[in-house]
């Protein structure tokens, strides 16, 4: 039997159990420096990850391994992967907050760069104050404060 | 939804210019981030690699265009000067532009300007050396 077929169960912060295949697992960066470390346990606890979140993390790992599988045709391949990507990362905010908290907690390099990147693109034509209201953050400057670092970055404010 | 500083950073890397600057106004943190030398070193390294920035002189107003040179993007930077101020010398993003009695520095990104008195004049007008650096061990 191949290293590949062996299966690991991952468990949700809810204490559900995911299988996946040794390679899909080793997708998470945390989880393939623990099995190089020795740790041969066939479930591992991934505490801080829900089992939506989890679950949707695994879809995108298990996406990938399989088209990282596939020999030859590389160029539609990596085209549907691509169409891939963009499906799976059109979801709201508060889940794309979640996928990117738990692709860099988890490791998963590919998943957090096309979160980082679906954030940018999201907010890059909000107004200050929008983007205040998505992530939930205060206005710390004073009005006078605020005032002065507008002007000194007025020509960003023109359309 | 709370994402820590580094986290932050990921996403303002993915950000055009005129958003990073519009984003300083956010709030406190979001500025420190924004104008730290980490963030501006690793934004440098990463467009170094992916966007070529071309400037041009000329009897222009001041603008910006943007046009695809195969599957690259290249943008293009007009400047208004004649041939007694032409720019001389770059580093990082800026020019130099000496002109008698002065040296400006401008930055075609933001459009941001900056003058210095170049001291006395050259006993010999066009023998002045300039240079342009950076100091990153500040």
């Amino acid at each position: 039997m191949s290293e590949s077929n062996k299966k690991i169960s991952l468990i949700s912060s809810e204490g559900e159990a995911f299988e996946v295949s040794e390679a899909v697992a080793r997708e998470f960066e945390i989880v393939a420096h623990m099995l190089e470390d020795g740790c041969s346990g066939s479930s591992i606890p991934i505490t801080t990850v829900d089992s939506n979140i989890l679950g949707k993390v695994i879809e995108y790992c298990t996406k990938h391994v399989e088209v990282g599988n596939v020999e030859g045709n590389s160029e539609k391949a990596e085209k549907d992967l691509e169409e891939f990507d963009k499906r799976f990362i059109a979801v709201e905010m508060n889940t794309l907050f979640s996928l990117i908290l738990a692709a860099n907690y988890l490791n998963v390099k590919g998943l957090l760069n096309i979160g980082c990147q679906k954030v940018a693109d999201t907010i890059k034509d909000m107004k200050p104050e929008e983007v205040r209201s998505i992530f939930n953050i205060e206005n710390d400057y004073t009005p006078a404060e605020e005032e002065v670092v507008r002007k000194e970055n007025e020509w960003a404010f023109q359309p | 939804m709370y994402l820590v500083p580094d986290l932050l950073e990921e996403i303002f890397l993915q950000l055009p210019l005129k958003s990073i600057v519009k984003f300083r106004t956010v709030s406190k943190q979001w500025r420190s981030i924004l104008e730290s030398r980490r963030f501006e070193e690793r934004r440098l390294m990463m467009n170094a690699q992916t966007k070529t920035k071309i400037m041009a002189g000329g009897d222009h107003r001041n603008r910006t265009l943007t046009w695809f040179k195969e599957d690259e993007e290249v943008e293009i930077v007009y400047l208004q000067c004649d041939v007694t101020s032409r720019p001389s010398l770059s580093c990082d993003g800026l020019v130099c532009i000496p002109v008698p009695g002065w040296v400006n520095v401008f930055n075609p990104s933001t459009g941001e300007f900056l003058r210095f008195s170049s001291g006395r004049d050259p006993p010999f007008p066009g023998y002045a050396n300039y240079y342009l650096g950076r100091n990153i061990y500040i």
